[in-house]
């Protein structure tokens, strides 16, 4: 199959770089007909991704294959002879070659537009990459729940990597994983900051009474922004919870933040006791 | 104002060196402001607008400049100079937000800070002045929404339009109609013809990665957005032109066109159910070409952007607009005998009022929502069906990805 026709009908920069002189019925008839083998089309496509900083331009073939990315599930919804899972399938296969990091990090970033679970594993062995852990994280996390997995795995193997380690705990708390209990609790001994707070922040998306006697006591080791970002967790997890627990919430709060500059707090705290 | 009043002022009053410093209204005086009533400031983001949104913040208000912060070092520094040397320089926000003589916080950061960097100066207890566009995705204003309503704290967005339309008689009478609900089905339609800058907020993709000036932490420029090789164009005004930053011309003027025109339709507290754009495929990167988005709300009322820089114009549907004349004789007599809508506060009488500005979060959220929807069918290229109340596209879980945007670790919202 010969993809330049496909790709000459996607735009080049125009009049000051940008891509003005675009047509949409030709786009959109390339688009229609990639459709008919969309896995094909896409392996030829990522071999024509470049790395940004070196010669040449992929500008064409990053246009295309992110116009199939957005487009390919409504053709999916529609068709119904399972386009999308091909088409990510393929992609997800190119991730296992070598390739720059960059185009790697392009094709993931596809994957969280428009990939389901049957690339979760695939994008998952890159939480430990870095400089690609960012991008393969937020694909997960996109992609779902059900991504939990890659990031209980990825943590034991990214433990001395603060970086590594606290995308991995970011992933877990923002997905709100109940499997991530324990990890969540440990993270509150962790001397950073930032997978302190991690930490409170995924036992506030599960907003399990049964944590709240160490989640208040994480919450007095902060200072600064930290303690500040501290007290908001606790509001959050207030609001989550039935009111004889939250009242525990609410009475450390006023308990705990008695600077002068902390008056605000002491104040909505004390409201929702009334 | 808070009973806590600023360090900061109380030694500069009690200094008799700071006097040559400080501001005469700070030290107070005959026709001027005491200081026990004067609010720190401070401004977010010191580049492009950002001293022009400082002096929108405090127009009206005693106030003095406090602290000031931007990833680029020499902006920051640049500013404090010309606006008070007395001020603190920061390079991050956090470290900012932590300074207890902070009352009020301007941002003119690119757009894909300012949900995280409003929520957490509503955490630190400071009361937010914005720069347009409130957000860059939709959960982000919500977020907004949420933490201001838990902080108590006043937001106002960086757009002054709706207090204009407030004025005008014809625009407070369509603002009673639309509210009362007695046009229904709703035939109205309000086009925007143009001003939505679709060439020049048009980014140029396939630019080559370069270094960064030495006094910009990038990382922290990038923040929550992709960490992606530095360009220039993705810094200063062009940063309009980065999906990752904002959204083109049509999310940085939209909330200017739009957001009275929400107010004038009484539409701040919804949002469309169907949008549907006229665009080519859009560019992974960079903002590019569209032709018009229609935008149409559960009781029939449309709200159209018709670019025209690009494509062929919009003719599915003429402009109409709400009037009595629309109603029966009896509707119209309920609409005169209808009480005009609560006066709409500046940002100043909010903050000394301690009530809800204007340009609100739920409202500011409403407006942004205009745009973040017409930007995800001009970038999805099919018609899109949105549920205003759980916020969310129906039947088409990939749409509502670009509802949600992962964040880069450790920001969330």
């Amino acid at each position: 199959m010969d993809i330049t026709p496909y790709l000459d009908s996607f735009p080049l920069p125009a009049k000051r770089g940008i891509l003005s002189d675009v047509n949409k019925e030709e786009t959109d008839k390339t688009i229609k007909e990639v459709m008919r083998a969309p896995d094909k089309v896409a392996l030829q496509l990522v071999e024509r991704l470049i790395d940004p900083g070196s010669q040449g331009n992929d500008i064409q073939a990053r246009h295309l294959l992110h116009a199939m990315s957005v487009r390919i599930p409504d053709y999916d919804r529609r068709e119904g002879t399972g386009l999308r899972s091909k088409f990510c399938l393929a992609l997800a296969k190119t991730l296992s070659d070598k390739r720059p990091d960059r185009v790697k990090a392009f094709i993931i970033r596809q994957l969280q537009l428009c990939g389901g679970e049957e690339v979760i594993s695939q994008v998952g062995e890159f939480l430990t990459v870095p400089g690609i852990a960012d991008d393969a994280a937020q694909a997960l996390i996109a992609i779902g729940k059900k991504s939990a997995g890659q990031f209980r795995n990825a943590l034991p193997r990214v433990r001395n990597d603060l970086l590594l380690y606290s995308n991995a705990l970011h992933g877990l708390a923002q997905l709100a994983d109940e499997s991530s209990k324990d990890i969540f609790i440990e993270a509150l001994k962790n001397n950073e900051d930032e997978c302190r707070l991690l930490g409170l922040w995924g036992l506030t998306q599960l907003a399990d009474v049964s944590t709240l006697p160490l989640f208040l006591e994480a919450d007095l080791k902060g200072k600064g922004y930290s303690r500040i970002k501290s007290a908001s967790y606790c509001m959050q997890f207030a609001e989550k919870i039935q009111k004889k627990d939250a009242i525990k919430i609410y009475q450390h709060l006023i308990n705990t933040r008695t600077l002068p500059e902390e008056k605000y707090l002491r104040e909505i705290a004390e409201s929702h006791l009334k | 104002m808070r009973s806590n009043r600023r360090k900061f002022l109380k030694t500069s009053a009690a200094s008799a060196a700071s006097f040559q410093i400080v501001p005469r209204h700070v030290i107070g005086g005959q026709g001027h402001t005491p200081p026990s009533e004067t609010y720190g400031a401070a401004l977010i983001g010191c580049g492009g607008r950002g001293p022009g949104t400082y002096e929108s913040m405090v127009r009206k208000l005693p106030a003095t400049l406090v602290a000031a912060c931007d990833v680029q070092k020499t902006r920051v520094d640049g500013y404090i100079k010309r606006k008070n040397p007395e001020a603190k320089g920061y390079n991050d926000f956090r470290r900012l937000l932590e300074n207890p003589d902070i009352d009020l916080v301007a941002i003119a950061t690119p757009p894909h800070w300012h949900a995280l960097i409003s929520i957490a100066a509503a955490e630190a207890g400071k009361d937010v002045f914005c720069e347009k566009p409130m957000t860059r995705f939709i959960a982000e204003g919500r977020a907004v929404v949420e933490a201001f309503n838990r902080y108590k704290r006043v937001f106002q967005i960086g757009t002054n339009g709706r207090f204009g339309a407030y004025k005008s008689r014809t625009s407070r009478t369509i603002h009673k109609i639309m509210r009362s609900g007695l046009l229904k089905p709703n035939p109205c339609v309000h086009i925007k013809k143009g001003g939505l800058k679709l060439n020049q907020w048009s980014g140029k993709p396939g630019l080559k990665p370069q270094i960064p000036s030495e006094d910009l932490d990038w990382d922290l420029y990038c923040g929550p957005s992709p960490l992606k090789p530095f360009v220039t164009d993705r810094v200063g005004g062009t940063h309009r032109n980065y999906w990752d930053y904002e959204g083109g011309g049509l999310c940085d003027m939209g909330q200017h066109h739009f957001d009275p025109q929400q107010w004038i339709y009484g539409k701040d507290d919804t949002s469309p159910v169907n949008i549907e754009a006229f665009a080519p495929p859009a560019h992974p990167d960079v903002t590019g070409m569209w032709a018009w988005v229609e935008l149409t709300y559960s009781d029939g009322f449309t709200f159209v952007m018709d670019s025209a820089e690009w494509g062929p114009s919009y003719d599915k549907k003429a402009s109409k607009q709400v009037s009595l004349s629309q109603l029966s004789e009896e509707d119209q007599q309920k609409i005169t005998a209808m009480p005009d809508p609560a006066p709409l506060l500046s940002f100043a009488e909010a903050v000394k009022q301690r009530k809800q500005a204007g340009g609100h979060p739920e409202a500011a959220h409403r407006a942004a929502c205009i745009l973040h929807l017409a930007n995800i069918a001009i970038r999805l290229g099919r018609k899109l069906q949105y549920d205003p109340e759980k916020e969310q596209f129906v039947g088409d879980d990939e749409a509502n990805r670009f509802v949600n945007v992962p964040m880069r670790s450790p920001w969330h919202l």
